[in-house]
């Protein structure tokens, strides 16, 4: 393999990974905030495939509104996902969490299949243009887009973690809530920015894939895997990992179809998600101590 | 008495197709028994054993694909189809299960769900066996003898007989000191370890036995329908069979029947709806969860508890 | 020597929670192992059930080596043992839980046992009837069919040395099992213990009501920071000098 093809993989790589880490994000997010893994994850980011498709395909929104609108739309069922089913079993078991989780996930869906049917929707590229070619490898403007607004926002949520007040509380309650809640932080208005944090991001990574993959309303559940990957590989409970872990799941993929026909990729990943889990379940870089998903049923 | 309602409920199930008429409701049973079969698997696995899987479809699949790839590429009769499609994929499930079964909570769920979406992926790219996304057709029906179980009539007796021998097997089971090893192993593996009980092999078997009892399904269902393709066999199916049992109710078989029931005639009564069950389905989770965490059975007990109160009330209002 | 620990350590990351224990257990004895919260009783509890395996040393049951056993293994061989905070399945009546502790002594397989066969039937037929008689020893034999959820802690302490003892082990191992229990319930627990060498079960009981401890068991071995201070009768541990300022001197300022 030489090195254009080399790079070619590690754009793409790279620009599955951001996805990923996206996601991956998102499960961190709600998951410090209240020990709940969110199995409806990856319908946050079909909504924003398939919202962002409709407004600017079907109503013709300017591009920025429509991903604008999208995202926020989306951050709003975060929110109802948290008040009207996850906040009811705060207290449940973890298989309450994974059942009604699952639930919401099995209505969002069936939801979005009335409504835009099962047909695969797209929207054009941000920026229209051909590919461009560095050192003889091809890349998409809309792949440039997704590194570079992966790279921005997390770099963002870093800050906003680091030096915001806001962050700061949300970062006090994902270390010791019982700790935060006593200092006077308000844990459940924490909770709620979370999911709605969760599903904004979740709706980003829909937007910025959709131009390169097409969204359709089954398509969650591989995606909300692929990041849990993302997180598990890195580490539960730390930001940072999921974006290692997500980059590493990308370019692992992205070297998989190299020896295999690419309808094993998602295979490969889930694959790795199982061996490392099984092998080493803190994670590769040895995540936060797990908390409520190690307990007893 | 008892044996009596036995009897009662043994004509009933004798004549009911007669009475019928339909084959569309019968075939409908049919899909049931199915499901049946596949959600005692799950509850003895999750409500008993308390080890999620929302990979069954992937062993649903393989049971399928096992015996109808063995009666038209083999021509080996489907009545033995059925035992190899019970022995693979509880073949598969004990190699993997002591490893896999050694994490928990959401890491069990994940890592289930991912084996159920990889064994998918090779029923779809796995082309030259299984024929890609355009399956298996002309699949034969099971045949014993002569006597070809090929209508909706016959594969009822035939489906619900099996679903009702396997509710037996699986009730005398979790009443057995076997079961009380599995329920005390969901409740506390600690406890388990202390009297004895080998709660890796535990899980594992019975991960076994629920992986082998969904491939008898998917040999029935493939027979059956006569043809087969990857998209019977996705994440959405294992999801919706837990959440299947999930509204029936976990802890208890009957739950697991309720369940399984409801999955197959939703569908049918909200078919005006279109797709719409899935909503009913999502809700019907979420609200059950929220007021009552064993489903309907849990529902049922709680009316019954407070019926019986009430009775007793009035009886002693009357002494008085 | 029933029960023989030699040289146990227990290291967390850097922390020594045993360090260079080492004790025996006589056949048919009531020993007891005491120390302040936090002296590693419960650490050594579980290196002799197998739930924690040893830094370094080794445990022995009738002159075998066990420690590195799963606390299965150690069941198996005849190692009963109730926990602090006490694990029962609640979704159990009390005599099903009681029968659970039987679960070594049940022949036939799952089919057997499924279809009710010959050896499973008749060994589910003893221990139910082991069962019922544990619980009738134990003061719960009126609630049997009860599930075991609503049953309060002291019962619950009682329901699981009744499941431990359905196991018939020759070593029973019982962690604080009178912490929660009222006057009356101790007594109960004392006379309940007091039997179990007749019938050939050696006790091994961490506890920290001492008055409980000194009129029950006749060797005693104290703890503290994770190493033995010392063993003797209760008499020589009340006249200790070490014990009475680390322990006793503590615990009565």
């Amino acid at each position: 393999m030489d090195a254009a093809q080399l790079l070619q993989f590690a754009i793409s790589g790279l620009t599955v990974g951001a996805i990923y880490a996206l996601v991956g994000l998102g499960f961190n997010l709600i998951f410090n905030a209240t020990d709940v893994i969110n199995f409806a994850q990856g319908e946050f980011v079909m909504l924003g495939g398939i919202l962002a498709s409709i407004a600017i395909g079907q109503w013709h929104w300017p591009m920025w509104l429509a991903i604008l609108t999208t995202i926020a739309a989306v951050g709003l069922v975060g929110a109802l996902v948290d008040f009207g089913a996850v906040s009811r079993v705060r207290r449940g078991s973890v298989m309450t969490i994974v059942m009604i989780t699952l639930g919401v996930s099995v209505m969002i869906k069936t939801a979005a299949l009335l409504w835009v049917g099962p047909n695969p929707l797209y929207f054009d590229p941000f920026t229209a243009g051909p590919p461009l070619r560095i050192f003889g490898a091809v890349v998409q403007l809309q792949a440039l887009w997704v590194i570079g607004t992966g790279a921005v926002v997390m770099a963002g949520l870093g800050l906003f973690f680091s030096r915001s007040a806001l962050g700061r509380e949300m970062l006090a309650c994902a270390i010791d809530r019982e700790a935060a809640y006593l200092m006077g932080i308000d844990v459940r208005r924490m909770v709620r920015i979370s999911f709605v944090l969760s599903a904004a991001l979740g709706a980003l990574a829909g937007v910025l894939i959709t131009p390169l993959t097409n969204a359709t309303y089954d398509q969650g559940f591989t995606l909300a895997l692929k990041g849990f990957a993302a997180s598990a590989l890195g580490g539960f409970g730390r930001s940072g990992s999921a974006i290692v872990g997500g980059l590493a799941l990308g370019l692992i993929e992205a070297a998989s179809v190299v020896v295999m026909p690419s309808g094993w990729k998602d295979s490969v990943a889930l694959l790795v998600l199982i061996l490392v889990l099984v092998v080493k379940p803190s994670g590769l870089l040895g995540g936060r101590a797990e908390r409520r998903h190690t307990q007893a049923l | 008495m008892q044996r009596s309602l036995v009897a009662l409920l043994m004509l009933a199930w004798l004549i009911l197709p007669g009475l019928l008429g339909s084959n569309s409701t019968l075939s409908l049973l049919v899909f049931a028994a199915i499901n049946l079969v596949q959600v005692i698997g799950l509850s003895l696995l999750f409500g008993f054993a308390g080890q999620i899987s929302l990979g069954q479809a992937g062993f649903y699949g393989i049971g399928a694909y096992v015996s109808s790839l063995l009666a038209t590429r083999l021509g080996v009769p489907p009545a033995l189809g059925i035992i190899a499609a019970a022995l693979a994929p509880a073949f598969l499930a004990y190699l993997i299960g002591r490893p896999i079964l050694r994490l928990r909570g959401y890491y069990l769920a994940m890592v289930t769900a991912g084996t159920g979406l990889i064994l998918h992926t090779v029923f779809v790219e796995w082309g030259g066996l299984t024929g890609g996304y355009s399956g298996v057709a002309g699949i034969p029906p099971i045949a014993v003898g002569s006597f070809a179980f090929d209508t909706p009539r016959s594969m009822f007796y035939l489906t619900t007989g099996f679903a009702i021998l396997i509710l037996f097997l699986a009730h005398r089971m979790v009443k057995s000191s076997y079961g009380r090893a599995m329920r005390t192993t969901r409740e506390s593996e600690a406890a388990a370890r202390s009297v004895g009980i080998d709660v890796s092999r535990l899980k594992t078997e019975v991960f076994a036995v629920s992986a082998g009892l969904s491939g008898i399904a998917g040999a029935l269902y493939a027979h059956y329908i006569g043809y087969i393709s990857p998209e019977t066999f996705t994440i959405d199916t294992s999801i919706n069979l837990l959440l299947a049992l999930v509204i029936g109710g976990v802890g208890s078989l009957w739950g697991g029947a309720i369940g399984a029931v409801l999955l197959t005639f939703l569908p049918e009564w909200l078919h005006q709806l279109q797709n719409a069950y899935g909503i009913v389905f999502g809700a019907l989770v979420i609200v059950l969860l929220t007021i009552e965490p064993d489903g309907i059975v849990g529902i049922v007990k709680r009316l019954a508890e407070t019926w019986r109160r009430r009775g007793n009330q009035k009886l002693d209002e009357r002494t008085v | 020597m029933k029960l023989a620990i030699e040289d146990i350590g227990v290291r967390f990351g850097g922390l020594w929670a045993n360090r260079n224990v080492s004790f025996g257990v006589q056949e048919g004895s009531i020993s007891a192992l005491i120390g302040p919260n936090g002296a590693g009783k419960t650490t050594l509890f579980n290196v002799v059930s197998g739930f924690q395996a040893p830094t370094q040393g080794k445990v022995s049951l009738d002159g075998e080596v066990i420690s590195g056993l799963r606390p299965e293994k150690v069941a198996l061989r005849g190692i009963g043992r109730t926990f602090q905070l006490p694990e029962i399945c609640h979704d159990l009546t009390l005599l099903e839980n009681v029968m659970v502790g039987a679960y070594r002594h049940i022949r036939g397989g799952i089919f057997g046992q499924m279809l009710g066969l010959g050896p499973a039937a008749k060994t589910e037929r003893e221990a139910r009837e082991s069962a019922e008689s544990e619980l009738e020893r134990a003061g719960l034999a009126k609630q049997r069919n009860q599930s075991a959820r609503a049953l309060p802690l002291g019962q619950v302490r009682l329901l699981e040395i009744a499941r431990a003892l359905a196991s018939q082990p020759s070593l029973l191992l019982l962690d604080e099992s009178a912490s929660g229990l009222n006057a009356r319930e101790v007594e109960n627990l004392a006379h309940l213990i007091r039997q179990l060498p007749a019938r050939g079960v050696t006790v091994l009981l961490i506890e920290h009501n001492v008055r409980f401890v000194m009129q029950l068991a006749e060797q005693i071995a104290v703890l503290d920071h994770g190493q033995l201070l010392s063993v003797g009768t209760p008499a020589e541990i009340r006249n200790d000098e070490s014990v009475i300022t680390a322990y006793l001197g503590r615990r009565h300022h």
